[in-house]
């Protein structure tokens, strides 16, 4: 689905974001791509999706180069932005306009998912709130019937119905053919549908099937932090911690309290996860 | 090469069905008439012809249209929903090209032919001694006029895509150039071969003022006129001009089209 190989990428002079980046992504994942601010997620969504072009190593997307911008990828690429401008035109004038150009878009599930997202198409899109925009877009994104979507923080601006029925729509619709890429700091809003982790940290990107994690660390919750804890944090007076797994039972992690592990305890994690590596 | 996908992309672009357009066309095409009422109403002669009009409009529409092109690529909001949209790069870009070219000159004739068969009508209406010639595209000065439209098209194109702020200013600028290097090159050439030439004077030549000329002894004249530089030994410069104008334009399009491939969010 996704190869990076040797991948280095930097905006001018500043300093590289990427550098020597190798990694395979299978499909029909969906996954959750994580890191704090300036680390280079939407920078990577972008390389993905052909809009900026890598200054060293090899990038393969559905079997194309994205930088050579092919109608073929785009007709199974779809990039929600974090921010975007529609045109102005009522929703449905866009749906005919652009629908056409992606031959696996079904109008019928955009409508229902219109109809669920309670957004009106007869709505001309430049009077659409931000969060109506957002759904619009997202919409026509799940009714493409693209096989990789990249979403930017899509759940940026919508309500809390909403963002139930982007979970919704990823648990039941996404197909074996299908993968997903959500950059986002909300990782709340979708933990539930993820099924495996890009960490942005420290110039490189890593990746952790969430299937197979809990095999090497494990979360624990009580009065004190535990004496191996590689990371804990304090909640309603409880202490949460990621320990080394150590043939406990694989128990289900906070991806809030993973990725704060990572950010606060980067080499500790990755000894733990990656000894290879490390 | 899919020329559906390119008139989709043009319908894709230009997203306003003609119910909506309509309004903004008729604005456009009766304050047109109202000024060819005004000019054929003061004009002294009995059959009033502003062809010259026509052509200033055209040109000058150039101005207003440009900034249009490529803005959805420019406009970081909109540029990824574009980039990523399935078609090809030259298809993006004939698509941009088609209508700047072919579509918008067309549109233009279209009006004036409205507007002049309205303020032909009109004056005639209001008992005027003067007759309007309805516009006809067909007319030698029309075409000369269309003629400079698609001289200046390549390297305003090109400035389009290339300048990411305000690329119509820039380009006009750039388009300034185009002369100004000319004429450079003629004033090199005739400090280079000046030792070999003699000057002399032209005042008029083709109806255009001459500002100086060399002769060689072997009769070749080359003429540093305002604002070109021209070769004018037995037509010499009307047989080069065509395919001049056909490289000079296949080169700041193909330009343009290498650096649309090249635009980076």
């Amino acid at each position: 689905m996704i190869t990076l190989s040797q991948l280095g990428f930097g905006y001018g002079a500043q300093a590289p974001l990427f550098q020597n980046v190798s990694l395979t992504i299978p499909t029909g994942r969906c996954v959750a791509l994580l890191g704090a601010n300036g680390q280079g997620k939407s920078t990577l969504l972008k390389l993905l999706a052909g809009a900026l072009t890598p200054k060293s190593g090899n990038l393969r997307v559905l079997d194309e180069i994205p930088r050579q911008r092919s109608p073929q990828l785009y007709q199974q690429l779809f990039f929600v932005p974090d921010q975007l401008e529609l045109p102005p035109i009522s929703g449905q004038r866009y749906l005919d306009r652009f629908g056409l150009f992606y031959p696996g878009f079904d109008a019928e599930r955009c409508a229902q998912l219109l109809t669920r997202f309670e957004v009106d198409p007869s709505n001309t899109l430049t009077e659409l709130s931000l969060g109506q925009c957002k759904k619009f877009y997202l919409a026509f994104a799940l009714s493409s019937g693209c096989r990789l979507l990249l979403l930017d923080e899509p759940t940026n601006g919508l309500d809390i119905p909403a963002k139930a029925v982007l979970r919704d729509w990823i648990a039941r619709h996404l197909d074996d053919e299908q993968t997903v890429l959500i950059a986002t700091h909300q990782i709340k809003d979708i933990d539930a549908s993820v099924d495996a982790l890009l960490l942005l940290a420290h110039g490189g990107v890593h990746w952790f099937d969430l299937w197979e994690l809990p095999k090497s660390v494990a979360q624990s919750i009580g009065p004190q932090a535990p004496e191996h804890s590689l990371y804990h944090e304090s909640r309603a007076g409880l202490c949460h911690a990621l320990v080394p797994a150590r043939g406990t039972p694989p128990c289900e992690i906070d991806l809030e309290l993973l990725f704060n592990a990572f950010h606060h305890n980067f080499t500790g994690m990755m000894v733990e996860l990656e000894p290879e590596a490390a | 090469m899919n020329l559906y996908r390119i008139s989709s992309l043009i319908r894709a672009k230009h997203t306003g069905s003609f119910a909506v357009v309509w309004p903004s066309w008729l604005l456009h095409i009766g304050v047109l008439a109202v000024v060819l009422i005004g000019l054929g109403w003061l004009s002294k002669s009995e059959f009033y012809q502003p062809t010259s009009l026509y052509g200033l409009l055209l040109l000058g529409s150039m101005g207003f249209w440009a900034r249009h092109f490529f803005n959805e690529y420019r406009n970081p909001l909109q540029a990824l929903r574009w980039h990523t949209l399935p078609a090809s790069q030259a298809e993006k870009w004939l698509s941009q090209w088609i209508v700047s070219a072919l579509a918008m000159p067309l549109l233009l004739f279209a009006w004036f032919w409205l507007a002049s068969v309205l303020a032909a009508l009109a004056l005639s209406w209001f008992g005027s001694r003067t007759a309007l010639a309805i516009f006809n595209p067909l007319e030698p000065s029309v075409w000369a006029s269309l003629k400079t439209y698609w001289a200046l098209h390549p390297i305003l194109f090109f400035g389009l895509v290339y300048f990411d702020k305000s690329p119509v200013i820039k380009s006009l600028a750039a388009m300034l150039m185009v002369p100004l290097l000319w004429m450079l090159l003629g004033y090199q050439i005739l400090t280079i071969f000046g030792g070999q030439w003699h000057l002399r004077d032209f005042m008029h030549t083709s109806g255009f003022e001459v500002l100086l000329g060399m002769k060689p002894t072997g009769g070749v004249v080359l003429g540093a006129q305002h604002p070109l530089v021209v070769f004018a030994h037995q037509d010499a410069w009307q047989r080069v001009q065509p395919v001049v104008i056909l490289l000079y334009s296949l080169y700041f399009w193909g330009l343009s089209y290498l650096r649309f491939k090249e635009l980076d969010l």
